[in-house]
Formats: structure tokens, sequence, C-alpha cells
């Protein structure tokens, strides 16, 4: 087969290779859509200079992989109503943390490992992604990642930044068995330390203001130094007055085992005072001894004194520069405290008691003194009374405690989220991508089959160009042979041909002669310029030329009519007769035509017709 | 989702329209020559009557669905316009977070403002889409960026079909915008009548405390203004420090002097016995914790003294100081910490001592007080305070969102865009186009086919 052959081929098929190749391209299409993901990715970088020796502001690990811990992203999951939709573990399996490694500081690092000398370097620069499939969508990739992010820096400040808590220890209070005074006393205790807390975070940000409550720590310091002045201390000073109590015996133990309680604890502390004092004698002594007391004011250290110190997990601290000396004395003072304060504690505890024991005046005989009640409690009638109104002002109370302390916490979860932002920064917004370019990859892949396909047509019609060439073609004359042929005539058998359809018999008669005068070379030469003839004759006709056996050709033309085919052969007789080329050999041979008549002739039929109408031609030799 | 199947319906004709000429004339020019070939677009005819109908009835359809369609789709740019949104920040400092854009307070806010019926928050939710103006790649550090403006769409569905998608953009972005001031923006606010206390009930010296805590309150606010824009001067002419001075002078002379001392003096109260009794009670209390105070200085104080002196000697010490400064320190020593806590103790004891003379002081003047009716004038002032403290509230709001105003310039700017007139009528006049190139070449492939 011709390579114009081929490509004729493919012309005619290509317009149903593009059609095939469309259909498969949008089935591909379809399938890469489905298959791909949405990738949503931001960059943070963590500002707290402790962060690239790999710890958090408070000198604990620095562990990133808490953006994608269970603990944010269930918080994550409920904020975006998820629950019972996404397991958390999922979602986890789908963020990636990558650290993004500062390239001037690791050349640094590994120049001064080189050197033998310790660097510490972590990166503090990470991207954070989240992998959405084709249905969830881009937006669900970059709603989540948001979320998760926002989550994780409200989480990160308040590990690792704002510790301290200020939490609601009263809340519910009066739902519990204590005593007027124990829960006065408890009321007084937390709000002391949620103004400690309040305090702390007041020297660190004076002027912060949550937008959402619109209080600032100093508005709510305020308002809880208001409630103590007004309505704790008025609460308290009638407790005491009335001699307000559910169970004096109870009240009255509790306080006795207090001062018992101290004074256990103070016989321990007067033996570790008395212990440390020894130590101190001892320590001074030998110093002395040892000429470590000898130093004098023009003393100066001869190398600069470096400020920080490094710790045992590497981390840098400031240095503590306390001597044993000074914690010894700290140690003497910080014990003697305790005791002198266990002893005012006492005191308290007995003013207390003595206020409930104590007789009023209303009982003349001093029966207050050996009964289970106060004096009020049994002189005046109005005591229970009294009762009820202070248990619901503590309720009122411990109510608007709760308020404020919901305010309090409303303020500090938004102070926390201030400060994550202000120890994480963005460094590139939330942005999606697809893992896969679907768009470039179908024009890649439709021009991709195209091509396959042309080049399998190209590889098919080489395969039949191969098994032709092998067992269809005359090795001599590059013709089709007769095993051709018989394969056309079975492929034809009782098949009508079309009308135009021609059918040529040439046949060499003397070939023999030939081959025996001017040797079978000769001959098998003389047979390959017939050929050549015969297709200059026909042209491009589109005729196919068989030679049937050793002498013997047939020409198989369509589309024409049996007086062309006759003025074709006159062309070939011509081209014979003046030849240049073996011009001293006589060529002898005949010619037969035939034409198919519409609906009357099989192959078969119109070879034999041609057989018939042979007749004979002489080209001379000259 | 009908209107818009519809709207593709003219395409998919001007295209089979397209695919038939041009399968028919390359099936006719494989048997031509190239001049043949030619000769047949030379000889057409380019304006025949039945394409020019079939045109415009085509181009007519289009531009009704097109006009249909266009109805339900509608976008706006939703643009952050103050300084820390270029730190992927909220304007009070905390993380900004684009999702909320379309978060159900929003749309349940937009549904109520616009009164929209028989739709959901997950109606219009589903219709929504946000996504950045511009967005950077991660893998670049040159192409970092932070976005700031974002792009809201809003593509109607089924259910929502019935609403006018202008307005329900319009509303989300204008709900988004309060729903964002009132969350991240200032929010000093006035107290409620409810939130205010009845000073009928209250003792006057709690009223003076109250009344002085407002003031403070407000002084704090616009401190803490003052420290963001110390020279921002308002509408009126008055910057936060001069309204900050006019509260903290009303504070001083009207609460500390005017109102305490005619209630200190005149020995004003309304339960004489039990204000007294509170304020024994935290004389008491005030009293064991100066014990403790003074327990602690003494015992500093004592260990001052049994610091040996032999370990007191210092040495000085090359060092450098928190901004990087050599200087010679001093080593110091246990006795230089034990002075300074030492003299806090003696602050808190001086402080105790001084809140129990200052009750005690109004002990006695209560005890001392004549029985003269001056409450009258005391609730007066009380009155007239509280108006003006509720005056200056509203002049420190006021001022405040003048500066966040300024600040934020306006925080958020949206600007709708839908599909105008003239845009509808270009996609038309490319459509009609498009549908007369493809009719024409199918009327060319249609006539040499039947002269063949």
């Amino acid at each position: 087969m011709k390579k114009s052959r081929i490509f004729t081929i493919i012309r005619k098929v290509l317009p149903f290779i593009v059609v095939f190749c469309l259909l498969a391209t949008l089935f591909i299409r379809a399938k890469l859509s489905s298959s791909n993901t949405f990738i949503a990715s931001e960059v943070i970088h963590y500002n707290d200079e402790q962060a690239e020796k790999g710890f958090a502001p408070t000198g604990d690990k620095l562990d990133v992989n808490e953006i994608k811990s269970s603990a944010v992203m269930s918080k994550v999951v409920n904020r975006m109503g998820l629950t019972g939709i996404y397991s958390v573990d999922n979602l986890i399996s789908r963020i990636s943390i990558t650290p993004l490694p500062d390239a001037d500081k690791l050349a640094q690092k590994e120049a001064k490992l080189e050197e033998g000398e310790e660097y510490i370097y972590e990166p503090s620069t990470f991207i954070v992604s989240f992998a959405a499939t084709s249905d969830e969508g881009p937006e669900f990739a970059r709603t989540i990642l948001d979320e998760t992010l926002d989550v994780y820096f409200a989480e990160y400040s308040q590990k690792y930044v704002n510790i301290a808590p200020a939490n609601n220890t009263v809340d519910k209070l009066y739902d519990e068995n204590y005593d007027y005074i124990e829960m006065m006393e408890l009321i007084d205790d937390g709000i002391d330390e949620t103004l400690t807390t309040l305090y702390q975070r007041m020297e660190k940000n004076p002027y912060y203001r949550a937008t959402s409550t619109g209080a600032s720590f100093n508005d709510i310091v305020d308002e809880f130094n208001y409630l103590r002045s007004v309505k704790v201390s008025s609460l308290f000073a009638r407790i005491y007055k009335y001699q307000l109590t559910k169970n004096k015996s109870v009240l009255v133990s509790d306080y006795t085992t207090r001062i018992d309680n101290n004074n256990i604890a103070n016989t321990k502390e007067t033996s570790i005072v008395e212990d440390i004092v020894v130590v101190i004698d001892a320590y001074v002594t030998k110093m002395r001894e040892s000429g470590n007391t000898n130093i004098t004011y023009e003393y100066i250290l001869d190398n600069l004194h470096e400020r920080n110190l490094t710790g045992d997990n590497g981390y840098i601290t400031y240095g503590d520069q306390t001597v044993t000396y000074d914690e010894l004395i700290y140690g003497w003072r910080d014990h003697n405290e305790l005791k002198e304060h266990a002893i005012i504690d006492s005191a308290y505890c007995r003013y207390v008691i003595d206020t409930f024991q104590k007789c009023t005046g209303a009982c003349g005989s001093g029966e207050c003194q050996n009964s289970d009640k106060t004096c009020t409690e049994l002189h005046n009638a109005n005591y229970n009374n009294m009762k009820q109104e202070i248990d619901e002002e503590i309720k009122v109370l411990v109510d608007e405690l709760t308020k404020l302390y919901d305010v309090t916490t409303q303020t500090n979860n938004e102070y926390n989220e201030f400060l994550g932002a202000s120890y994480i920064s963005v460094l590139s917004t939330a942005s999606v991508v697809s893992s896969v370019n679907v768009n470039l990859y179908t024009i890649i892949a439709f021009f991709f089959l195209v091509v396959v396909c042309c080049g399998g047509l190209l590889v098919i019609g080489r395969l039949g160009d191969i098994i032709h060439n092998n067992f269809y073609t005359d090795p001599l004359t590059g013709f089709a042979n007769h095993a051709y042929l018989e394969k056309y005539l079975d492929s034809m058998k009782g098949k009508i041909l079309d009308l135009g359809t021609v059918f040529c018999m040439i046949e060499i008669t003397n070939l023999p002669a030939i081959n025996e005068k001017h040797t079978r070379k000769s001959g098998d030469e003389v047979l390959k310029m017939l050929a050549r003839f015969m297709k200059n004759a026909f042209g491009k006709s589109g005729a196919e030329f068989v030679r049937e056996s050793k002498g013997n050709f047939l020409v198989m033309a369509n589309s024409t009519k049996y007086d062309t085919v006759r003025e074709t052969m006159d062309h070939f007789k011509r081209y014979l007769d003046e030849r240049e080329e073996f011009a001293e050999v006589q060529i002898e041979y005949k010619v037969g035509i035939a034409e198919a008549a519409e609906g009357e002739h099989t192959a078969l039929k119109l070879l034999t017709e041609a057989a018939r109408d042979k007749k004979p031609y002489v080209s001379e030799a000259k | 989702m009908l209107t818009s199947l519809l709207y593709k319906l003219p395409y998919l004709v001007i295209g089979v329209f397209f695919v038939i000429a041009a399968v028919t004339i390359f099936l006719r020019a494989r048997k031509m020559t190239r001049s043949e070939f030619f000769k047949v677009f030379k000889e057409a005819k380019y304006i025949q009557a039945w394409v020019l109908i079939v045109t415009f009835v085509l181009s007519f359809a289009f531009g009704v669905l097109n006009h249909l369609n266009s109805k339900n789709w509608v976008s706006a740019v939703v643009a952050l316009n103050y300084s820390e949104a270029s730190q992927a920040q909220n304007s009070n400092g905390t993380r900004y977070n684009m999702a909320e854009i379309t978060c159900d307070e929003v749309i349940e806010k937009a549904i109520e403002k616009g009164a929209f019926e028989n739709v959901t928050v997950k109606d219009i939710k589903s219709c929504l889409s946000v996504y950045p103006y511009v967005q950077g790649n991660v893998n670049s550090k040159e192409e970092y960026h932070i976005s700031t403006e974002f792009i809201v769409e809003y593509c109607a569905s089924r259910k929502t079909r019935h609403l006018d998608a202008e307005s329900v953009i319009q509303l989300i972005t204008s709900a988004y915008k309060e729903y964002y001031i009132e969350k991240y923006t200032d929010s000093y606010r006035l107290k409620t009548d409810e939130e205010r206390p009845d000073f009928s009930k209250m003792e006057y010296m709690d009223i003076v405390l109250y009344l002085n805590k407002e003031a403070t309150g407000i002084l704090n606010y616009l401190y803490g203004l003052s420290e963001k824009g110390s020279s921002f001067v308002t509408s009126t002419n008055t910057t936060f420090n001069s309204i900050a001075g006019k509260v903290f002078q009303f504070r001083q002379t009207q609460i500390e002097e005017n109102l305490k001392s005619l209630i200190l003096q005149n020995g004003i109260v309304r339960d004489k016995s039990g204000y007294v009794d509170r304020l024994s009670y935290q004389n008491v209390n005030t009293g064991f914790d100066r014990q403790k105070h003074a327990a602690s200085f003494n015992l500093c104080n004592q260990a001052i003294a049994m610091y040996s002196e032999e370990m007191t000697r210092v040495v000085l010490v090359p060092t450098w100081d928190e901004v990087g400064k050599y200087y010679m320190g001093r080593t110091k020593v246990g006795i230089d910490e034990l002075s300074v806590k030492a003299t806090g103790y003696s602050d808190l004891v001086a402080g105790n001592e001084k809140e129990i003379m200052d009750n005690n002081l109004v002990i006695s003047k209560m005890n001392a007080a004549a029985n003269v009716n001056v409450n009258q004038m005391a609730d007066t002032l009380v009155a007239s305070i509280d108006k003006s403290l509720i005056d200056f509230t509203k002049e420190a709001i006021t001022a405040g969102r003048e500066f966040s105003n300024y600040k934020m310039n306006q925080c958020i700017a949206v600007s709708v865009s839908g599909t105008s007139l003239f845009s509808e009528l270009k996609d038309i006049l490319i459509f009609a186009i498009l549908a007369y190139a493809a009719i024409v070449l199918y009327a060319i492939a249609k006539k040499d086919f039947k002269k063949e």
C-alpha cells in the first residue's frame, strides 16, 4: 500500500476519528473532574522569636500539628454545623502542614554545625492546606481552612500566651450546701483571683477593648470592685451582725478546725525556719573560711556577662541569678510569712467564731452559749425572714457575678483571638487550586487521542501493507499476484459488479521463447517493462493490476467504459512499439477486454468474457 | 435551571446549523478543485430573506432567554478599606474570615430586612459563593497575597427564583456590613434603662462609687481612643483628650468633691446602721489584710537585718541592657529585692490604713450628722451628674464612631454588578453575528449540494 493511500484513508475516516476523540475527551474530562481535588492553602508565620528555636512563648515545645488536632477540628465541625456529616478524623486526614524553612538561616545552621557550634533553628513559616473533593468544591476547601485557622489562632493564644484563667468559680454556688459566711468567702476569694488575672491583662494591654462586649479589662475590674465593695461587703456585714447561719455548730466546728490546722502548719513552719537559720549560719561561716567574702567594690568581672542562659531543653531564657545565700534568706522569710499569715488567719477564724457565739445581750442568762443556735436566732423573731432575704440576695449577687463572668469570658475569648492574630501572622490568604488542570489536560487528551488514532490507523495500514506485500504481491512487477486474484474472486462470488467495471487481460504469448532466446533474466526485465507501461497507460485511473501467472496480466478498472480501456490499451501498444529498451526483443501478446453490463456480470463471468475477447498483437523487434 | 438550559438552546441550534454546513462543505470540497471551491463562496448569495428571518428569530429568542437568565445571576465586590485588612485581620485585630460574608447570621439578617418569603437561610446560602478577587500563590514567596477584595456571587436556584437577584445581593452585602461593624468595630455603648440602677434604693456613698465607676469607664474608653488617634479632631472640633479632660474634671469636681463632700459632711445616708455596719466590717476585713501586709513588711526588714554583712559585697559586671548597649552592671544581692518588697508591703499597709481611716471618717460623720434633711439636695445633684455622664457617654460614643468611620474609611465598600442593558445588547449582537454566519454557511452548503 502506498503512503498516499494511508492518508487517503485517514482523510476519509478523519471525521469519525474526530467524533470518537471528542466523545472520548468528554468522558476523560468527566473522569478528571470527578477525581479532581481542590486544595486550599494559606501561609502562616509564627512571629514570636522563640518559634525559630521550636518553642512557643511559654517555653513549651511548639507543635504545629496542633492545627489539625482533634480539639481544633471538633470545634470547626461544630462551628460549621457539620456534626454527623463529616467525621473529625476525615477532615484531619485532609489537612497537610508543610514547613517553609528560611534558606539563609538553614545555611547559617549548617555552617555553625560544621564548625561544631550549637545552632538551633526550626522553621516558623508553614503552608497549611486542606484538600476537598470535586463534589465539595473549592469554596468548601477555603471555608474549612479559614475556620480551622480561626479556631487554632484562638487556641494557640489560650494555650501559649494568655494562659491565666479568669474562671467563674461561683456559678450556682447557692445550690451547694454552704453556710452563708462560707458562700461569701468563696465569692470574695473568687473575685480576688479574678481581679489578679484581670490586673495582669490590664498591665499587658491597658486599652484593649473587646468589640463583642464593648468592655475593656479595666471596665470589668471596676465592675468587680464595685460589686465587692457594695454588695459583697453589705452581705458580709449583715451576716455578721445578725449571726446568720444555717447551722451554728457546724460553722463553729469548721472554723475551729481551721485554727487547729493552722497551728499544726505553724509548728512545721517553726521547725523549718529554725533549720534554715542553722543552714544560713553554717553557709556564711564556710564562705568566710574559704575567702569568698573578701570581695571588694573594685572587683570587676573580666568577661562580658551573658544575660541569657540555656536550659537543659535548649530553651534560651533569662538567667536566674539568685545566689544560694539569697535563696536561704528568701526561704527564711517565706516560711516565716506563712507562719505569720496563718496566725492572722487563725485570728480571723476566732473572730468569726466569736461573732457567731457571742451573746447580743438579748438573753440575760447567756443561754445562747450552750445552744446550737445563735443568740439572734434564739431571740429575733425575724431571723428566718432575714435568712431568706440573705439567701435571695446571695442568689442575685451570684447571678450578677455570673453575668459579669460571661462578659469576662467573652472579652477574654476575643482577646485570645486578637493575641492569636498578633502572634501568628498570615503571609498569604487562602488560595485554592485544583490538583489537576482539567481544561489543560482535556485539550492534551483530545490531541493525544487524535494522534493515537491516526497513528494507530497508520500502523494498521502499514500492517495491511506488509501482509499485502508478503502474500498478495508479485515481487517482480509489484502487481497483485494470483493469490490476490483468487481472494478477490472468492470475495466477489455471487456479487454483481458495478456498472463501469472493466477487466482487461494481457497475455505475453512468447514469454518462453524470450526466456530461451534472451535469458530468463531478460525475460523478467521485459515483464517489468510491460508492467511499467501498463501503469503508465492507465495513469491515475485507480485501476488494479494483477499478474495472474507468468505472462498473464489482469487490469481491473472501475468507473470507466470499454472504449476508454480500449483507448488506454492503444496507448499501451504505442508505448510498446516505441520502446527503446529491449528493442531487439519481439513481444507477442494478446489483449482481451470485457465490460460489466448492468446487473449481469459477476467477476468470474467478466474474467471469462475478457479471456474470450483476447486478440493477438505483435510488437516487432527493431 | 430550566432557564439556564433553554438559554443554551439557541447556541445549540446554530451549532447544529454550523456542523451540518461544515460537514456538507467538507464532503463536497473533496471532489472539487480549489478554484471551484472558492467559486462556490464567491458566487453565493449572502443576503437571503430566509437567512435573515431565521437569524432574527433565533436572536430574539436568545435575547429573551439571556435576559431571563441574567436576572438570576448577580455579583458584588466586597472591599475591606481599613488598614488591618492588609494583614488579614479584622479591624479589632482578630483574624479575618471571609466565610463570614455568607454566614447564617448575615443571611438571616438579609432575609429579615428584605422580608423574603418562602425561603430559608439554607436555600439562600446554597445560591451564594464567595471567593477572593485576586488570590495569591503559596508556592512562590513573590506571589504571596493578602486578599482584601472578595467577590460574592448569587445564582438563583429553583427555590429562590421568585426573589430579585440584585435585591438579594444588595441585602446580603448590606447585612454583612452591619454585622461586621457590630462585631468588629468599637462598640462602647450606653447602658439601657434596665441596666441602670435605681438610685432611690441605693446608699448615697454607693451612688458615688457607681458614678465614679461610670466616669472612669468613659475615661478609659477615651484614653483608649486617644492612644489610637491622639490627633483626631471630631466634627465638633474636639479631640479625645479634650473630651477626656472634661470628663476627668467633671469626675473630680462634681463627683469626688461636690457630691461626696455633700454626702459626707451632712452624713447623708438611707440606712445609717446598715451602712455603718458595712464600713465596720470592711475595717475588720481590711484590718486583717493590714496585719498580713505589716507582718510581711516586718519579715522583709528582719531578713535585711539578718543578712550577713559579709555576703552583701557587690562586684561590677560588664553587660548589656535591653537595647543591646554596654554598661557596667552591679551584682544584685538579696537585700536589694527584700528592700523593694518591704517598700511594696509598706505601701499596702499604708493603703489599708488609709482605707480604714476613710471609713472611720465616714462612720464618724454619719454618727455626728444632725437630722437636717438634705437628701433632696443630694438626689438633685445625683440626677444632674447622672444626666451629665449620659451626655458625656453619648459624646464619647459619637467621637468614637466618627473616628472609626475615618480610620476605616467606611470599613467595607460594596459594589454590585449585575448584567447591564448594554452588555445584554452586546451579547445579543455577538449571538446574531454568529447565528448569521452559521446559517449563511448552511445556505451555501445546501445550495451547492442541490446543484450537484
